[in-house]
């Protein structure tokens, strides 16, 4: 899915349609995004290897800046960003968990989206219209409950995968 | 059976379910192998079998010869077809016997073949694909461990019950004691 059509998507929503657009794209990206990071820490918590990344480390070295967590324990020490070995190798093979990179306005028109599922996109349009709703004081509760039921089925859909 | 195919039937598993590798690393699996082979060996050792017996020639040096380093306990010491006994007072020898002092044994042999179970030694992260010293109907027994392990059910007791009760029964029978049958009673009087 393109950015253009998840930001269309949670225009029409919001029912922010009539070209005076009260959410500019950068006030959707800005949603877009942090419904992003939400929407991988709860594929992190299912496992989803959609969110795992394989890498071979120095000892001593630098941990990219998305890692959140490894897949299972590791003989490793995580110091700040650094990571040392604790089994005496000079190189392992990590598996970790990321949060996918942030959306840039430059992406907008020709950028795809983080992911490839459309359930997982059509899953990050909602949270940001939440985010967004929340944000202009409105009453959310139907919204949060339309979100739970997404979230549960989708998890639920991918969690043995 | 390596590890390496272990670690594969591990993840494989309904109670793991984790070829995706997220759940588990293979250092953890590996780990958890380590414990339970360790546990396993140890329950080896306290009843008769040599599942993992091993032997080794030593050649002695005015009378005595450094122990292989990975022995645990001594099975037998024989040279050709003579037993030696173990004497178990003083350093000197009497002629066929021998005699262990930390790791160096004594004999008036020139050589002496040593059957021995070995220690246990963890396996590596490069020793993957090395066999294993255990047959291959203990592939599934050590799986179920490594999954027990991993889910930390391992040091329940019933765990400890499930391990000590099956090591018996697959070891059961495997082989005759060693204990050679001195005839009939008729040769015998």
């Amino acid at each position: 899915m393109k950015i253009k059509t998840a930001i269309d998507q949670f225009r029409l929503i919001l029912h922010d349609l009539y070209g005076n657009y009260e959410y500019d794209n950068y006030h959707c990206l800005m949603r877009l995004n942090s419904a992003v990071q939400l929407t991988c820490n709860l594929l992190v918590q299912i496992g989803s290897p959609l969110v795992i990344q394989e890498e071979e480390f120095e000892n001593g070295g630098k941990l990219p800046g998305n890692f959140l967590k490894t897949c299972g324990i590791y003989p490793i020490r995580r110091t700040g960003n650094t990571v040392e070995f604790l089994d005496g190798s000079d190189k392992m093979v990590i598996r970790y968990y990321v949060t996918m990179p942030k959306m840039e306005k430059a992406d907008v028109e020709a950028g795809d989206m983080p992911f490839e599922h459309d359930t997982i996109n059509d899953f990050v349009i909602r949270t940001a219209c939440k985010l967004a709703l929340n944000r202009n004081e409105f009453d959310i509760s139907q919204d949060q409950n339309i979100l739970n039921e997404l979230q549960s089925s989708a998890a639920e859909a991918m969690s043995n995968g | 059976m390596t590890p390496r195919e272990i670690i594969r039937k591990v993840r494989m598993s309904p109670e793991v379910n984790d070829n995706n590798e997220a759940k588990y690393s293979d250092y953890q699996i590996v780990d958890a192998l380590n414990s339970v082979l360790n546990m396993v060996y140890n329950e080896l050792g306290t009843f008769s079998n040599e599942l993992l017996t091993k032997t080794e020639t030593v050649n002695l040096w005015h009378g005595e010869a450094e122990l292989p380093e990975d022995l645990l306990q001594i099975v037998e010491v024989y040279r050709g077809d003579t037993v030696y006994i173990p004497q178990t007072k003083g350093k000197a020898v009497s002629p066929y016997t021998y005699n262990v002092y930390g790791n160096t044994i004594y004999s008036d042999a020139d050589k002496l073949t040593i059957d021995y179970r070995p220690s246990f030694e963890e396996i590596g992260m490069d020793e993957l694909d090395d066999d294993l010293a255990y047959p291959n109907y203990f592939k599934e027994f050590i799986k179920k461990l490594v999954i027990m392990c991993l889910k930390g059910a391992l040091e329940m007791p019933e765990g400890l019950a499930y391990l000590q009760s099956t090591i018996r029964s697959l070891t059961a029978n495997r082989s005759f004691n060693r204990l050679e049958i001195g005839g009939t009673w008729s040769e015998l009087l």
